[in-house]
């Protein structure tokens, strides 16, 4: 009798270590890639709009799908923060960054902040969820930068 | 038969290993992705830093006083610290600067022409607190030295080196008074630019290293060392500092992940001249074509109309590009 439940539970143990260790390593292996590949294309976004000052709307669209097309369905912001100068009151400036809600066209000084956040797991999040019970962080990554032009 | 729970037992340790080795490995996942973000954030300002610092002054200079750029150290700083808030998406209120200002910055170099500011973080006395100055209400805070030159020791000599590596200022040490000369002699001979650039890195990387050992002295982990380049380096694609730029280190950096990021991220940024376009009508097989190119590049004599600042500008007035000039070398 203890001999059966040892081999049953022997089958279950070498079934974990084989199958669901490197599935999940697996997993991990090519989140790390999706998230490299988002971040990239977060950074030749800001990259765009810092050289040329403005957003279109294709090139919005095709930033959507590239956020979106390694995985997980990703929420894309894309906020701008206008430079404001005004008076202090006292002979000297403030200057200070405010939100507008336009985002398509920026002048010299602007900050463009593109904000990458996933709404659903991937693939390896529910698997490892479902067999060990750990969280892997869902990607949520913020890119800011500096209009030049 | 009985000794079955011997291969059961390392099974079931087996498991537990490979439970502890994923969260380590997601943790070091995470904590690297973090690092990499870190980097182009540092990047991103450092690069908005120079361009902050330069726009505020006159640049409508000559080329001839190309190296005569002067920058404002402090504004480049509150830009630099502006951004890497937005990036963190932290509020720009004066206490989120302060936090990034004093606990994750060890140095803050601003390079320019004739001498550098390096700001470190020092105790601000809290007696200087009023209403019109809250910033000042934290105990450390990053504050810029005076301009220090690039100082060269020849002999008994001292020297202040510029970055146009041409000329020189001497130190006179009895009466304290600084004159202009040409270069050393050991910097004279040979390839005079490099060596004076080289000199320069070195000074820079020495008083960063020092910054950086006064900031960390009391922490025992810190084993990392600064380099700048005195040449372009092929491998790591690292050029010397050859212009004004920004030098920022941005270390612990705790603000996204379990553990202090302490990525090592270094960003310098260049100004080069920016030529402009001419516009300018040129014979080509007997007619006469409306043509634009970049001043630098062109070889032979031909009636400029006028001068515009980007091809775009000339393209709109109607000229071509004139390819056979474009892309001489």
């Amino acid at each position: 009798m203890v001999n059966i439940l040892s081999r049953i539970i022997g089958v279950f143990l070498s079934f974990a270590m084989c199958v669901i260790g490197p599935a999940m390593i697996l997993g991990c292996t090519n989140d790390l890639t999706m998230n490299r590949a988002i971040e990239n294309e977060m950074r030749n976004f800001v990259d765009k709009v810092t050289d040329t000052g403005s957003i279109t709307d294709k090139e919005l669209a095709d930033f959507y799908l590239a956020c979106s097309g390694y995985g997980a369905a990703m929420d894309v912001t894309v906020e701008r923060y206008a430079k404001i100068v005004s008076p202090n009151g006292k002979g000297g400036t403030l200057t200070s960054q405010t939100l507008t809600p336009n985002n398509r066209t920026y002048n010299k000084g602007d900050i463009v902040k593109v904000k990458v956040k996933a709404i659903d797991y991937t693939g390896m999040q529910k698997f490892t969820w479902a067999m060990t019970h750990f969280y892997v962080v869902k990607f949520d990554r913020t890119l800011a930068g500096r209009v030049r032009q | 038969m009985k000794r079955l729970w011997i291969p059961n037992m390392l099974a079931v340790m087996c498991l537990v290993g490979m439970l502890l080795g994923l969260s380590k490995y997601s943790q070091k996942a995470w904590q690297e992705q973090e690092a990499i973000g870190l980097s182009d954030v540092v990047n991103y300002c450092s690069d908005a830093a120079v361009e902050e610092m330069l726009l505020s002054d006159d640049l409508s200079a000559d080329y001839a006083d190309f190296g005569k750029i002067t920058v404002d150290p402090q504004l480049a700083l509150d830009t630099f610290v502006d951004l890497f808030c937005t990036n963190y998406n932290l509020s720009l209120s004066e206490d989120n600067k302060a936090h990034v200002r004093a606990n994750f910055i060890p140095v803050f170099v601003v390079a320019a022409y004739d001498g550098y500011y390096i700001a470190t973080p020092q105790i601000i006395k809290s007696d200087t607190v009023t209403p019109d100055n809250p910033a000042k209400n934290v105990d450390v805070d990053l504050v810029f030295s005076p301009k220090m030159p690039y100082t060269y020791k020849s002999g008994d000599n001292y020297y202040a080196l510029n970055l146009n590596g041409k000329d020189a200022m001497l130190l006179n040490t009895k009466t304290k008074t600084l004159s202009k000369t040409s270069l050393p002699a050991e910097l004279r001979s040979g390839n005079s630019y490099s060596k004076v650039i080289a000199a320069i890195n070195t000074e820079l990387t020495n008083s960063i290293n020092n910054a950086i050992t006064k900031v960390n002295e009391s922490d025992i982990n810190w084993k990392n060392s600064f380099f700048l380049p005195p040449a372009l380096t092929s491998y790591s694609r690292v050029n010397p500092i050859t212009g004004p730029s920004v030098i920022a280190l941005v270390q612990n950096v705790d603000l996204k992940s379990f553990t202090p990021v302490s990525a090592f991220s270094v960003a310098g940024s260049r100004i080069q001249p920016r030529y402009q376009v001419a516009c300018y009508t040129r014979e080509v097989k007997g007619r006469t074509v409306k043509y634009y190119c970049y001043v630098n590049k062109i070889k032979d004599a031909v009636s400029v109309i006028e001068y515009v600042n980007s091809p775009e500008d000339a393209a709109k007035l109607g000229y071509a590009a004139d390819v056979e000039y474009l892309t001489k070398e």
